[in-house]
């Protein structure tokens, strides 16, 4: 069954323009759903409609069966965890506690995380391989780790529903792979559900599932990543692609129409 | 946490800070103590005169740093403070009010001092609100707005008060505890120990209110609501202080600082250790206060001159840091 179910979302910041405008979506547990498309056409809002930052106007998303609307934003948190395209600092906290901040949906209002927490904490900082960063200031760690931070804190959450707008956004191509591939592991391992936005079409292809192209608030379509085709993102951003395989490697080179 | 022997350090720190500023005054200690008991004129200085003063004093300090902390991590900005948010100049406009009005019923200073110190805060808060969040410049500049206003309406009432209460209402607007008395203590406890003691035991809620609206919700908080109850809490602590104080500026803004500069940011132990900090600290300058001279230097002076250059230094230092 599908974890999340987003059905007819309409959504306008303001009357005169819809940026989302009918999406349809489903993602299913253990499955890597990859949200494709330039830049303006909705993915974003889309994220924060299914976290309930933002109302849609028009259509429903359940989580688990369950319309948002009648969750609170603790009970959403205890399913779904997220991390946000951009991060601003401001305390010099160390990592462990901005990691050990996933407990919150688990506490009440007045209480802090137990010794075990922690312990939970830094175990998860160990599986992502940076143990060693439990104890600096995360406003001192590269871009890499700061994202690799916030994926910790989104499992300390527990979740069952991960989403993570542009992941890889800031990154060096090494720290991309790592990031990715931590994502999909952690999605087969602990049968989450992922859905992320990407700007590459490479990446979307060697990490994620099934792919879901979007166009002006609309799903173009929703596919899976062997069915990608340089035809279907020439409809979305209006250029023309070229695939190039090499053996079982897909490609998906621009084409670039002017010449300087 | 940066050093847990620092977090012990302060926070045991009021004990022995308290204990030496009894003996400091214009009655020398060696005369209170004639055959290990003490006279009745000592005994009446040591307990109606300094001892409120100093408890008063500590209440304060740590009232003002603790809120201080609370405001910086809920509005997420490293430079506010009650003072700077216009909070404590609203609060000293109510309590002047009160003065003006009702003479003679004290229970009412802390009252309006609440009411308009909060309308002080949300004013700033809503005027620094702009597409769902604040930004440090915005909430910096809607409290210099929200200041300058209640400074302005505090100067209506001192142009109205007769010249007998004109010069009450000035020396308390520099902020002082000669005042002090077990009354005064009374006045001010309940509110402010409220509001600690809430603040106290959001603590560690601070921490993940100070991620930003978007991330503390995708965490499960309730955003509108425990924001709310940060800035009514720190709002009737420091209006039940001021209402007695008067205004006492900086403290609650470079106590945080300096603590967070020793015990690290996580306001698990930043809260704690501020209170006890700023208590110690304000004890210290009033000791100065009130032994320096002859006469009384109202408070706000040395904490403002002393604070002033160390607010430079930080400045200097990591300036660049806060966009």
């Amino acid at each position: 069954m599908a974890l999340i179910v987003v059905k007819d979302v309409h959504f306008a910041y303001d009357d005169s323009k819809f940026v989302l405008r009918g999406v349809n979506l489903e993602v299913k547990l253990g499955e890597v759903v990859t949200l494709l498309g330039p830049n303006g056409s909705g993915k974003t809002t889309l994220l924060r409609c299914i976290y309930k930052v933002l109302k849609p106007r028009i259509g429903c998303i359940y989580i688990d069966g369950k319309n948002i609307l009648d969750l609170t934003s603790r009970e959403i948190a205890k399913v779904i965890s997220g991390v946000p395209q951009e991060h601003e600092t401001t305390f010099p906290y160390r990592v462990i506690d901005v990691v050990v901040m996933g407990k919150t949906p688990f506490l009440d209002l007045f209480s802090a995380p137990s010794i075990k927490d922690y312990k939970v904490a830094k175990n998860i900082l160990e599986k992502l391989g940076k143990a060693e960063l439990a104890e600096r200031p995360y406003t001192q760690i590269s871009g890499g780790e700061r994202q690799l931070v916030l994926i910790a804190r989104a499992l300390m959450q527990n979740p069952r529903v991960m989403l993570l707008d542009e992941p890889t956004k800031h990154l060096d191509i090494v720290n991309k792979m790592k990031v990715l591939s931590i994502i999909k592991k952690l999605a087969v391992e602990k049968r989450l559900a992922v859905l992320m936005t990407l700007h590459d079409p490479n990446e979307a292809i060697m990490f994620s599932d099934k792919i879901v192209l979007v166009k002006e608030g609309k799903v173009i379509c929703s596919i899976s990543s062997e069915e990608l085709t340089a035809e279907s993102l020439e409809k979305v951003y209006g250029m023309p692609f070229r695939l190039v395989k090499d053996g079982n490697v897909k490609t998906i080179l621009p084409v670039l129409e002017y010449t300087v | 946490m940066l050093s847990k022997r620092n977090y012990y350090l302060i926070l045991f720190s009021p004990i022995p800070v308290i204990l030496v500023s009894l003996g400091v005054g214009r009655y020398p200690l060696h005369l209170m103590f004639k055959s290990f008991s003490l006279g009745e004129t000592a005994s009446f200085i040591l307990f109606n005169i300094r001892l409120p003063r100093i408890l008063l004093c500590a209440l304060a300090g740590a009232t003002l740093s603790v809120a201080g902390a609370s405001l910086q991590s809920t509005l997420r900005n490293p430079l506010v403070s009650p003072y700077i948010l216009g909070l404590s100049q609203g609060a000293a406009f109510g309590a002047a009010l009160a003065m003006l009005l009702l003479p003679y019923s004290s229970y009412m200073i802390p009252i309006l001092a609440f009411i308009f110190g909060f309308s002080a805060v949300i004013l700033a808060c809503s005027l620094a609100r702009i597409r769902g969040g604040f930004s440090t410049v915005t909430v910096i500049l809607a409290g210099v707005i929200v200041a300058a206003i209640f400074t302005a309406l505090l100067s209506i009432v001192k142009f109205i008060s007769d010249p007998y209460r004109l010069s009450g209402i000035v020396f308390w607007t520099m902020g002082g505890f000669y005042k002090a008395s077990w009354d005064y203590l009374l006045l001010a406890a309940p509110g402010s120990v409220t509001g600690l003691t809430i603040l106290f035991f959001l603590r560690w809620r601070l921490n993940v209110l100070s991620m930003g609206d978007e991330e503390a919700k995708l965490m499960g908080v309730n955003v509108y609501r425990e924001r709310l109850l940060v800035l009514i809490s720190a709002t009737l602590a420091c209006a039940s202080v001021i209402s007695v104080s008067g205004i006492v500026a900086w403290v609650g803004l470079i106590v945080p600082h300096i603590v967070r500069s020793l015990v690290g940011s996580d306001n698990k132990y930043l809260i704690p250790a501020s209170a006890a900090f700023g208590a110690s600290i304000l004890v210290l300058t009033d000791d100065l206060c009130r032994s320096l001279f002859s006469f009384e230097i109202p408070i706000s002076i040395v904490t403002t001159l002393v604070a002033a250059p160390y607010f430079i230094y930080l400045l200097r230092k990591v300036g660049g840091e806060w966009r």
